[in-house]
Formats: C-alpha cells, sequence, structure tokens
C-alpha cells in the first residue's frame, strides 16, 4: 500500500525536522481570544494528539494549519515554510496564492461533518484532486484511488454516492480522499463526533492502522481518549487557547500534573 | 366588429416569421442572461471588494431602470457613440444586460445554499479557485435554481414584445405591420396573445417537470 511517506519529495526544498512550527500564535474573532501566544512544535512523523474542552482552541488550531483560519498574530511554519505569510525585507507581508498552495500541499485534513461532495460517487470524490491539482492521469488516479477506498474498507461502495452510505463509510471516504493527495502532514478534526456511536469504531480502526504504518506527521483532535491513548506519541491538554500540558500519553493519562487537566480526564472518562 | 378566420389565415404566415424572430431573441438574450448573470454572481462574491462593488453597483442600477429605457439607450443613443447594431441584436444585447441582473440574483442565492464545507473541502484539497468553482461549487448550485432560472426566461420571452419599440419585426411587430395595412386590430392582437399562450404555458410546465425530475435524481 502505497502511504504518503515522510520524506521530502523531489524538487521540494529539504525538509525541516519539525514538520510543524506554532511561533506565538494568536487568534481571536472579535472580541473572543481563541487562541492565546500559543508556541509549540511538532518534529516529522510524530503522532500529536489534541485534547481539551470544547472551545479551548483545538479545532482552530487544526484550521490554521489547513489555512481556512489565519492567526491573528504570530507565525505558523510548515516544514521550515511560513504558512500563508512570506518575508519582505523585516516585515511579513501576505503570501501570493501560488506559494500558499505550495506549502499547503503538505497538509491535508478530514472534517468532522466529511465535507464529502455529494453530486460524487466515492471514487471520484478521492480521484477529483490528483486529476484536476497534480494533473494525474484519471486511470492513474483511479487505481490508486481504489486502492486508498480498499484501504479504508469500502472497495465495493466505489461507485455510491455519499448520501448512499453511511456517516462510517462517507469519513472513510474522505480519509481516503485526503489521503489521495499524499499529505505529509494530516489533520483530523473530531473525525467520529458527528457519528453515531456504533459507527465510531471502524472509522478509528482506519487512523489507528495509519498511524501505525505511515510516516506521515499527525495531528489528532479527539474526545476519544483510549484511542488518543493508543495511537498518540505525545498528547497536548489545550485548555482557554493555551497549552496546560504537553506530554507522552502514558505520563497524561495515567497521572497528569495539572490539576485542570486531571478534572477534565476525570470529567471526560467518567461519562 | 367580427373575428374573420379568413384574414387570420392570411397574416398568419407573416406572424410566424414574427414568431422565429421572437424565439432568436429569447434565445440568444437567455444565453446571454444566462452566462452574464454567472460572471456577474461570481464577480458580486469575489474577494476582490473594487469587483464586487462594481457588480453591486451595475446590477443596483441596472434592475432600476426600466428594460424599455435601457433600449432606447442601445437604440438610440449608443449609435450616437459611434456603435451601430442590428436591430435584433440590440434587442437581444438589452434582453440579456437586462435579465442578467436578475439572473445574478438568482445564482447568488444558488451559491450561497452550498454548505461552507465544501469551499473547506476545496481548500483541503488544494483545489484552485477555477476547479473549485467548475467542478464543486457550481456543479451543487445550479441544479436546485434552474426553475427560477426557467421562470425568468419565460418572463423574458414576454417582455419580447417590447422589442417592437426598436424596430424589431418580432411577434407583435410583424402583428401591428399587418395591422396597420389592413387597419383591423382584432386578429392580428388576439393572434399575438394566443401565439404567446401557446408558447409559454407548455413551457412553464415543461420548467415544472424539470423541478421534479431534478428532485428525484437528488434524492
Amino acid at each position: 500500500m502505497q502511504y504518503a511517506d515522510a520524506e521530502p519529495d523531489i524538487g521540494r526544498p529539504a525538509a525541516s525536522s519539525l514538520a510543524i512550527s506554532f511561533r506565538n500564535v494568536c487568534k481571536s474573532f472579535g472580541d473572543l481570544e481563541v487562541l492565546r501566544n500559543l508556541s509549540f512544535d511538532v518534529p516529522t512523523g510524530e503522532k500529536l494528539v489534541i485534547i481539551g474542552p470544547s472551545g479551548c482552541g483545538k479545532t482552530t488550531l487544526l484550521r490554521m494549519l489547513m489555512t481556512l483560519e489565519h492567526p491573528t498574530s504570530g507565525t505558523i511554519e510548515v516544514f521550515g515554510e511560513l504558512l500563508g505569510l512570506r518575508r519582505a525585507g523585516d516585515a511579513l507581508v501576505a503570501d501570493t496564492p501560488s506559494h500558499i498552495r505550495q506549502v499547503r500541499a503538505n497538509v491535508g485534513m478530514v472534517f468532522q461533518q466529511f465535507n464529502l461532495f455529494p453530486h460524487m460517487t466515492a471514487l471520484d470524490n478521492v480521484v477529483e484532486a490528483p486529476i484536476r491539482v497534480q494533473r494525474a492521469s484519471k486511470a492513474e488516479a483511479q487505481g490508486r484511488g481504489r486502492e486508498l477506498l480498499e484501504m479504508v474498507g469500502v472497495t465495493d461502495k466505489a461507485d455510491c454516492y455519499p448520501r448512499q452510505l453511511s456517516g462510517g463509510q462517507q469519513q472513510r471516504v474522505a480519509i481516503a480522499r485526503a489521503l489521495a493527495m499524499q499529505p505529509r502532514i494530516m489533520l483530523f478534526d473530531e473525525i467520529t463526533s458527528a457519528l453515531d456511536p456504533e459507527l465510531v469504531g471502524e472509522v478509528l480502526k482506519v487512523v489507528r492502522r495509519l498511524a501505525r504504518e505511515s510516516g506521515m506527521t499527525m495531528l489528532i483532535v479527539t474526545h476519544e481518549m483510549r484511542f488518543a491513548s493508543d495511537i498518540a506519541d505525545r498528547v497536548v491538554f489545550l485548555e482557554g487557547g493555551e497549552i496546560v500540558e504537553d506530554a507522552p500519553p502514558a505520563a497524561i493519562f495515567s497521572n497528569p500534573s495539572n490539576p485542570r487537566t486531571r478534572e477534565f480526564l476525570h470529567a471526560v472518562l467518567e461519562r | 366588429m367580427t373575428f374573420s378566420f379568413q384574414y387570420v389565415l392570411q397574416i398568419l404566415p407573416l406572424l410566424l416569421l414574427g414568431a422565429e424572430v421572437t424565439f432568436e431573441a429569447t434565445l440568444g438574450g437567455m444565453a446571454f442572461a444566462l452566462v452574464g448573470g454567472l460572471i456577474l454572481a461570481v464577480a458580486r462574491m469575489s474577494p476582490s471588494r473594487p469587483l464586487s462593488r462594481a457588480a453591486v453597483a451595475y446590477i443596483e442600477f441596472v434592475r432600476s431602470t426600466p428594460l424599455l429605457i435601457q433600449l432606447f439607450f442601445l437604440f438610440y443613443v449608443l449609435p450616437a457613440f459611434g456603435i451601430t447594431m442590428s436591430s435584433l441584436l440590440t434587442g437581444i444585447l438589452g434582453l440579456g444586460l437586462h435579465y442578467s441582473t436578475y439572473t445574478a440574483e438568482v445564482y447568488r442565492s444558488g451559491i450561497e445554499g452550498v454548505p461552507r464545507g465544501q469551499w473547506e473541502a476545496a481548500v483541503a484539497l488544494n483545489l484552485p479557485p477555477f476547479q473549485t468553482w467548475t467542478r464543486v461549487i457550481l456543479p451543487q448550485a445550479i441544479p436546485p435554481i434552474i426553475p427560477v432560472l426557467g421562470n425568468y426566461l419565460i418572463g423574458m420571452f414576454k417582455d419580447t414584445p417590447l422589442l417592437a419599440t426598436i424596430t424589431v419585426r418580432e411577434l407583435l411587430g410583424a402583428a401591428l405591420n399587418a395591422a396597420g395595412e389592413s387597419f383591423r386590430y382584432l386578429e392580428p392582437i388576439s393572434l399575438v396573445g394566443a401565439i404567446f399562450f401557446v408558447l409559454s404555458y407548455p413551457s412553464a410546465l415543461l420548467i415544472r417537470r424539470l423541478e421534479v425530475g431534478l428532485a428525484i435524481r437528488r434524492r
């Protein structure tokens, strides 16, 4: 199975050992401060799980990496390249659309609400971007698309439209669609929150396997704590727009040092 | 005054020629309004402020002035600036410009009906703006508004008699021409009304069927 690998593609600038680097990132929506002066790094290949109460800014953090939101101040680097900004002398100015696209090509995202294209079949959803953006031939893209659909376990649904699929199947197609672009970083934004409970397992299974077998850098926002502790190399607890705790999963789940983390985990696990 | 079927038969060929011109004007105006409206709608929603403001200003201006005045402007004023077109082409242009401001608003409602997540998915897949519009947004925005667009087209069809005022020999123009020779208005004008009815009513039914068909396909 061909996953997007962690090695830099030919022609790209040499990869920094850091996949992601946030520096003093603040984000406000009007008066509402969502992220406060956030600085952290994610080494290439790391599986980072972000947990925290709702409204703590974890989704915003992912959305900024996908350029769906822009920091109010501070900088984000992806493989050593500024995201959305470029240097002009000493100043930072808005980047050109083509360079934003180039940096963004490193990043793929799976959404809470799947966001599949409803007018395309599962396979067409998967091959659309490789054909239109990467200029892959149709045959090549479809071959790879079918492999990816097989990997996420929806081979027999390739020609179905999203509305004919269960939520779990739709989300697995959405994962295949994101993987088809061979991103080096994958963002998972509460990908099981919109699913019926009995469908959560099949989606998590796919992500678990992906985490185990691929060298991709993964940022995962989730409320599934067992899943988090299984796949994470590192867990970040975010509250009030700040990183309250940053530790390996064993430490954070068995013996959180911060009382707020303890409280949160207690509340979630007692559910 | 009695209704003379013999006279009807006599002028029918002439009126059918006029109906053909009406048909051409409608098709031409429709093509113009469908393309122009889409361009206006996309310009209006553009992130570029000047572009979107220009589109809004244009839409508001055209919608706030009568089609008849616009036709007169194109037909009588533009030639003074050295721009001359055949009267039919002027009519098509006038109908197209006028109705494109209405279709633009229809497109806009369709585009706004596409969930935000679709735009975000397009960004996440790094689709360029053109592909985002043509492959993701418009294929979802247009089917639900086809019936509304269709109704505007019927509206445009029923506005074509205005072209008679700028000497286009469409249905009404042809009828007035015949009436001017015989001084009989009953048959020509009645016939014009009847022909309009015979054409628009089935079109309206067709749009209804289209609406149902689309609803089924989307299920």
